[in-house]
């Protein structure tokens, strides 16, 4: 740390950032943001603790992590403040606390944070440490996706179709499933791509929705392989074309989709792999698909797992109707 | 009131909000005054600034600020109230309730100056949707700030009190819209000369002017961005900018309500950006916000089990109810009831003084409020998912319900309950988890003989005016009691640790 006594910790901060990618230069650039860090860099603050975090340059350690998330949230960074929060809502590093993890979040998503916005979001719509309350679920996801956040565009959307009522507006919906999908957001293209699918609110239309089926299964979304794959197998909306139905069948499985896996048994195991019975076909698909179009791709939101499948399903079953 | 004159016996009312805070009490002739600053003004910005020379609050802080940065700087902490989210500036942390008192304190000291007497007795404004760790943090916030005697009101019971007063309106129906910068309420007051009943009152603490400046300042981004030609990812990262729009768009949004268009210029990374804004777009932008405000008015109305007939006034009140759109939604929603903005800023400190000379001295108004939120119980028992409501929000106060528990077990040695605090309705015995904010975990220990399904454990509740609860859990006549303020009761020792802090300020 003497080394670098009297540089400016801005300047530390950027040439660490610099330095970081270079593997023979990496023990330089930790020092130098350390050193920017302990002089009072926000930058280097929150760098660090996100370091520390992900345990990647080095060991991973939360609860030092806390202590500089803490140092950079005093001086008003929002990110800290929604890193802090997302520790008390984890357990991670300190002892879970949700409605701790509620303050620490509303405030950051007040300094128009969207991550954070995003997740009070969630935590309104599942009710935890708040009352349960589509609307105030749909108030921050609005807030989140106004920002531009992608994934805050489909939980609106999704939003706004669950909750019924006038909040209804396939249009809209639509256009925000473009928006994140435009973004590079997959889960975008998949949802998009089932509304045209099933037809309902907006004209059904198979070429659209093998379009951003499409567009989604080249971003590696399996639900999108999937739907890709069965519309091959269909002929809907492309050529009929069981090789590559398979292709798309296989991937989507390999990557744990269950539904694809077991289309793709039905498929390749019988010879009259194709139902003629369009009605009886959309029935099953429905049942089979609506929990994943509600299904938010939790990828970052991790906690929100541990509500029990059977509540969801009871949330879940007002939109089948 | 005779010991006024030399100087004794102050009673005064102080609204803390979100934004603005401002005090008010009767004068030596029984006359209703608002403390002014030396400059006039009426009411004290929310905020605090800490330097080496002290810690200063109100509108110098956010000016200072403005130029120095916000890093040292304390604002919108009211929401924060009865949690534990703490912030350390120049080397000592801050709770939100000694953050408050900073305030409270500012505000006393000001009354001093201007009248050589510090008030110990006041009544203290709380939003009408506060639980009970917000309403406790909010006494200890008054404790801190040097007050010995402190009662609460609801913000919009307090704005009824002073509108009858200043209105000589003796009886009947009002609803009070009340829509601060960080909070909402809707009440149901029946008035009857100098008696203010609540019937009902629907609210959120999360709901106010900063949301509506929050979508403003989402418009005003992604000009700001399209102008600058700046991607997502560089404004995503951009804290500063960010933090200054938001600041920026409070003041676009007051411009707004007097103005069709406002165009105004930020100072992004040293470049001056210029925009404009209609005010169609910012109403385009927050009707889902206003139509909510509409919904909860009218959940209120219902639940007091009122129709539009039976309601003689509306009153807004709050200065997010300015808003030029605000009392069209209002009168589209209730076409045949005259509807008055009333005094936004200060009705509520008013009324709150009106209502300390009646519970510190002999002033004549009577409030029987109502408990904000329903209370349940989680008992024991892993698994077990349902909330046993047993009491709902809405009831008269005082109150003491009780439950009746019994063992599970031969010789059981706790109970464990947890205490929820929800929306649910009137009549909703039960709910499910995960379903609103659990205010505490108890492990109750059992006395006596315990036989499995046949030893009583009865579980009082005492709820008194201030909406603040005791509970207390009697076990074979032996009776213990429970904190039930989620931590946020102080002991003598730490309220003087605090007072220590809420010291030097300019
Ligand atoms: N002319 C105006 N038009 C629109 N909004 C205004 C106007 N003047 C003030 N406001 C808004 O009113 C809000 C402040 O109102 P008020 O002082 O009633 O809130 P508060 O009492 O501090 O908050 P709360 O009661 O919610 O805790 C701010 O959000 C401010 O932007
Ligand atoms: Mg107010």
């Amino acid at each position: 740390m003497s080394v670098h006594r009297g540089v400016d910790p801005a300047f530390a901060f950027k040439r660490s950032m610099e330095l970081i990618n270079d593997p023979d230069m990496q023990e330089e650039a930790l020092a130098l943001l350390e050193y920017s860090a302990d002089a009072g860099n926000l930058d280097a603050e929150l760098e660090y603790g996100t370091i520390l975090c992900e345990g990647y340059f080095l060991e991973r350690d939360y609860e030092k992590a806390l202590e500089w998330f803490k140092k950079a949230a005093d001086k008003g960074s929002d990110a800290a403040m929604y890193e802090i929060g997302m520790a008390f809502f984890d357990g991670k590093g300190l002892e879970q606390d949700r409605n701790e993890a509620y303050s620490w979040l509303l405030m950051s998503a007040e300094f128009g944070y969207s991550p954070a916005q995003m997740q009070i979001g969630r935590m309104h719509e599942y009710g935890i440490s708040v009352n349960k309350d589509p609307n105030d679920a749909l108030r921050w996801y609005s807030q989140a996706s106004d920002r531009g956040l992608p994934e805050a565009r489909v939980a609106k959307a999704d939003m706004m179709l669950l909750s019924g009522g006038s909040n209804t507006d396939f249009h809209k919906a639509m256009k925000l499933y473009r928006q994140a999908s435009d973004a590079g957001y997959p889960d975008g293209d998949y949802k998009l791509g089932l509304l045209y699918f099933r037809g309902k609110g907006i004209p059904q239309n198979f070429v659209a929705a093998a379009r951003s089926f499409r567009n989604g299964a080249e971003l590696g979304h399996d639900g999108c392989e999937f739907m890709l794959g069965k519309m091959y197998a269909e002929g809907k909306g492309v050529e009929t074309d069981k090789s590559t139905a398979i292709k798309y069948l296989s991937t989507a499985s390999r990557k744990g989709n269950a539904a694809a896996k077991e289309y793709l048994i039905d498929l390749t195991s019988k010879d009259n792999v194709i139902w003629d019975d369009g009605k009886q076909e959309e029935e099953e698909f429905i049942q089979l698909n609506t929990p994943d179009l509600l299904s938010r791709s939790r990828m970052k939101v991790s906690s929100v797992s541990d509500i029990k499948s059977e509540k969801k399903k009871g949330f879940f079953s007002r939109f089948r109707k | 009131m005779s010991q006024r004159e030399d100087g004794e016996d102050y009673c005064v009312g102080i609204d803390l909000g979100t934004i603005n805070t401002a005090l008010a009490f009767m004068d030596g002739r029984g006359d209703l005054t608002v403390d002014k600053d030396p400059d006039g003004s009426m009411t004290v910005p929310t905020s605090v600034l800490f330097t080496d020379m002290g810690k200063i609050v109100g509108s110098k802080a956010e000016t200072k600020a403005r130029t120095e940065g916000y890093g040292n700087f304390l604002s919108g902490f009211k929401r924060q109230m009865g949690t534990k989210y703490t912030r350390t500036v120049m080397n000592s942390t801050y709770t939100p309730t000694e953050m408050s008192a900073l305030v409270l304190r500012k505000m006393l000291l000001r009354f001093e100056e201007n009248h050589g007497v510090m008030p110990t007795k006041a009544v203290l404004c709380v939003p009408g949707d506060y639980g009970i760790p917000e309403r406790q943090a909010t006494i200890q916030a008054g404790r801190i700030a040097g007050l010995e005697a402190i009662e609460l009101i609801n913000e919009p019971t307090a704005a009824c009190i002073a509108y009858c007063k200043e209105n000589k309106f003796r009886n009947g129906n009002i609803i009070i819209f009340d829509l601060g910068g960080g909070t909402f309420d809707a009440s149901v007051v029946n008035v009857n000369n100098n008696r203010f009943k609540v019937l009902s009152n629907e609210g959120s603490r999360s709901l106010g002017g900063k949301d509506w400046n929050l979508h403003l300042a989402n418009i005003i981004q992604r000009k700001v961005i399209d102008a600058y030609g700046m991607t997502q990812k560089e404004a995503d990262r951009n804290m500063k900018m960010r933090q200054d729009i938001i600041v920026e768009a409070r003041r676009v949004k007051e411009l707004l309500t007097v103005r069709n268009r406002v165009t105004d210029t930020v100072d992004i990374n040293g470049t001056p950006v210029t925009y404009t804004i209609r005010r169609e777009e910012f109403e385009d932008a927050t009707y889902e916000l206003n139509m909510r405000l509409i919904t909860m008015m009218m959940n209120a109305l219902r639940s007091a089990g009122l129709r539009e007939k039976d309601i003689s006034r509306v009153v807004m009140t709050g200065g997010e109810s300015q808003i030029s759109a605000m009392m069209r939604y209002v009168d589209d929603a209730l076409p045949t009831v005259r509807t008055d903005i009333f005094d936004p800023f200060t009705s509520m400190a008013k009324g709150a003084a009106l209502y300390a000379d009646a519970v510190f001295s002999d002033g004549d108004v009577i409030v029987e409020p109502v408990l904000s939120k329903t209370l349940g119980i989680k008992a024991g028992v892993d698994g077990n998912e349902t909330i046993y409501n047993i009491v709902f929000r809405s009831t008269p106060l005082p109150m003491a319900p009780n439950a009746l528990f019994r063992p599970k077990r031969d010789d059981q040695e706790t109970l464990e309950l947890e205490v929820y605090e929800t929306k649910a309705n009137p009549g909703t015995y039960y709910t499910s988890l995960p379903y609103g904010f659990m205010i505490r975990k108890f492990e109750i220990p059992l006395t006596g003989k315990i036989y499995r399904g046949r030893t009583k454990i009865n579980v009082h509740f005492t709820v008194d005016l201030n909406g603040l609860v005791q509970m207390f859990v009697d076990c074979n006549g032996e009776v213990t009691e429970f904190d039930m303020s989620n931590g946020m009761t102080m002991l003598p020792t730490q309220i003087m640790q605090s007072k220590k802090k809420v010291m030097n300020i300019l």
